[in-house]
């Protein structure tokens, strides 16, 4: 990756960060990256929902459905009881919520006018 | 008072037959603590409530409400959430922040009377394998001051191994509990994803993350274990019941990945880790050489899916809802000092990281393959614990927890690379899920110091008693 990259990556993920560092921090996630490239080898490209895996221990190739490793969500049963007992024990927190913003206005958290 | 073979049994003993009280025991470790503390930099702070914890806890004892926790002295790892307490991960940008709930794992053991003496030293949200990324310094090795204390659960490790606690809780997303554990001479237990709650503790990797104790003896393990795992409905990843795939029978045949085991461990250690199996073959046990041929891409898949999570779960620090906060021109300036200004070399560059692999155009050549590439991993252990031909099953598998003893502090500080390459043992253990525990098998020497290293025990998802089992009667062994 190079400085420019870090600093694209760096301005997507919203950090300030300064020339030196972009310049120090493109040699260490390269070599980071470089490592890391080994998984591109280790499994076959996606096709039809699926991926060759090609490297089980018994020389097969497998292959893997990507519904086994796609991360899904995983939901809360919507049970009106158990939300509520959430709720409230969230609710006695408000103003301990609202003491560890940095700014606040009333009951709001405040932030910089953006219109 | 003999604090160094005090454990959590012994105490619970000594207190409950009025042999010491509850303040007795708990000065006695903290004044340990607050003499180590200026050298080895362990705890970041002291509660000021522990002389109400400390009557709480001998009114359970005196009503005979007590358990074997109750009034044991504990220390806490700064990314785990205490009500009303300061809990800053290690970071500038928590400095000052106060917990608003209490972690589950803590409430449990809150419950049982224990005395929360102070929260520990660690790696900045995590994020490192020696508390060399702690805003605050480094922790200092229990051994040997000149040498890291392992990471990222640095404090909580020497907290115990200085006596100035009987116990603590640490994080393990790749390693942090059980890699500071085997630098220090302590047994460190990183339990079932699952099986012991995340709600309170302060997200890092999510799909790796797990809370686990620092002990004396795999007893104490045991016990905290039983105390903090469980079913939690404020955690959606939290385990269902006991959903063991395998009976938790008592483990017979341990599986050693003897090819993973030729590369880049230390001779000492390799040495150390030959005697231990020699003290299981000798005591009837059948040592089977397994083949995990997707281990060597561990690392490679680690430092791909860890990034991408801490990319999206760091993105809460922006200013605005609570920590600190470094002010700009407009609010998008806030955003980029603030996360620039506040959150350390480590964070930020796991941010980038991260946010790269996630990226468009990239995100199925890194992320979806190392996702694909996990998977192989897992089949791998399943394949071993679970395989049809009875020659080629295990129960268990050993190796070493780390491929070297405890390494000089700054040794690694300027290579990102070798410093990961520390968590080779330990970090497949967070992508399988399965639980692990580290235990001293020996020293090695060092510059005239004598340095602990650690054999690792993992056993299928759900089967800690098997680690408990075997690690009990390898203390045993071991003598």
């Amino acid at each position: 990756m190079n400085k420019d990259e870090v600093k694209k990556f760096a301005d997507l993920a919203r950090i300030e960060i300064s020339d030196d560092e972009l310049l120090k921090m493109s040699g260490e996630i390269d070599a980071v990256l470089h490592y890391v490239d080994q998984i591109k080898t280790a499994v076959g490209d996606f096709k039809d929902g699926e991926i060759a895996s090609g490297k089980f221990h018994d020389g097969k190739t497998d292959f893997i459905k990507v519904d086994n490793f796609v991360p899904i969500n995983v939901f809360r049963e919507g049970d009106s009881v158990s939300e509520n007992k959430l709720a409230q024990s969230t609710a006695n927190d408000r103003a301990q919520l609202l003491a560890e913003a940095p700014e606040i206005s009333g009951d709001y958290v405040k932030v910089k006018k953006i219109l | 008072m003999d604090l160094k073979n005090l454990t959590i049994k012994k105490a619970s003993q000594l207190l409950r037959d009025k042999k010491i009280s509850v303040r007795e025991l708990v000065n006695a470790h903290l004044n340990l603590a607050k003499e180590k503390n200026p050298e080895l930099n362990i705890y970041l702070g002291f509660y000021d409530d522990i002389e109400l914890q400390i009557d709480r806890a001998q009114k359970m004892i005196d009503l005979g409400e007590a358990t074997e926790l109750t009034g044991i002295p504990f220390a806490i790892k700064d990314n785990i959430l205490i009500q009303g307490k300061i809990a800053s991960a290690g970071s500038k940008i928590l400095e000052n922040y106060h917990a608003t709930y209490t972690a589950t794992a803590a409430q449990k053991l809150i419950d049982q009377g224990v005395v929360f003496v102070g929260r520990t030293n660690m790696d900045e949200f995590a994020m490192g394998g020696s508390t060399e990324n702690s805003a605050y310094g480094p922790t200092k090795n229990a051994y040997d001051s000149s040498r890291v204390a392992g990471g990222s659960s640095g404090g909580s490790a020497v907290a115990v191994a200085t006596d100035s606690v009987v116990a603590s809780l640490g994080s393990d997303t790749g390693g942090s509990i059980r890699l500071p554990a085997s630098f220090n001479g302590l047994v460190g237990l990183k339990p079932t994803y699952g099986v012991v709650s995340r709600y309170g503790l302060m997200a890092m990797g999510s799909s790796l993350d797990v809370i686990g104790p620092f002990t004396k003896n795999v007893e104490d393990a045991e016990i905290i274990f039983n105390a903090i795992a469980g079913r939690d409905e404020k955690d959606a990843t939290s385990a269902n019941g006991n959903s063991a795939k395998v009976s938790d029978k008592n483990p017979k045949k341990i599986g050693v990945p003897m090819s993973y085991l030729k590369e880049g461990l230390d001779p000492d250690v390799l040495e150390n880790f030959n005697k231990s199996l020699e003290k299981f073959r000798n005591a009837g046990y059948e040592i089977i050489d397994v083949d995990l041929p997707n281990l060597r891409y561990s690392l490679a898949v680690y430092y791909t899916l860890m990034p991408a999570e801490v990319s999206s779960n760091m993105a809460r620090y922006d200013g605005v809802k609570f920590g600190g906060k470094i002010s700009g021109e407009k609010l998008i300036d806030d955003y980029f000092k603030t996360r620039g200004g506040l959150l350390g070399k480590e964070v930020r560059r796991r941010i980038i990281l991260g946010t790269y692999v996630l990226s468009a155009g990239y995100s199925d050549e890194y992320y979806a393959k190392a996702g694909a590439v996990r998977e192989m991993i897992k089949g791998d252990f399943i394949r071993a614990f679970e395989n049809q031909d009875s020659s080629k099953q295990v129960d268990v598998i050993i190796m070493p927890t780390s491929p070297t003893p405890a390494f000089k502090i700054g040794e690694k500080a300027n290579d990102p690379l070798t410093m990961y390459l520390a968590d080779i043992f330990t970090v497949f253990v967070n992508l399988v899920g399965v639980p692990a525990i580290s235990i001293p098998d020996g020293f090695v020497k060092r510059e005239e110091k004598d340095l602990p290293t650690s054999i690792q025990i993992i056993a299928p998802h759900f089967c800690e008693n098997r680690l408990f089992e075997l690690g009990k009667k390898f203390e045993e062994l071991r003598g």
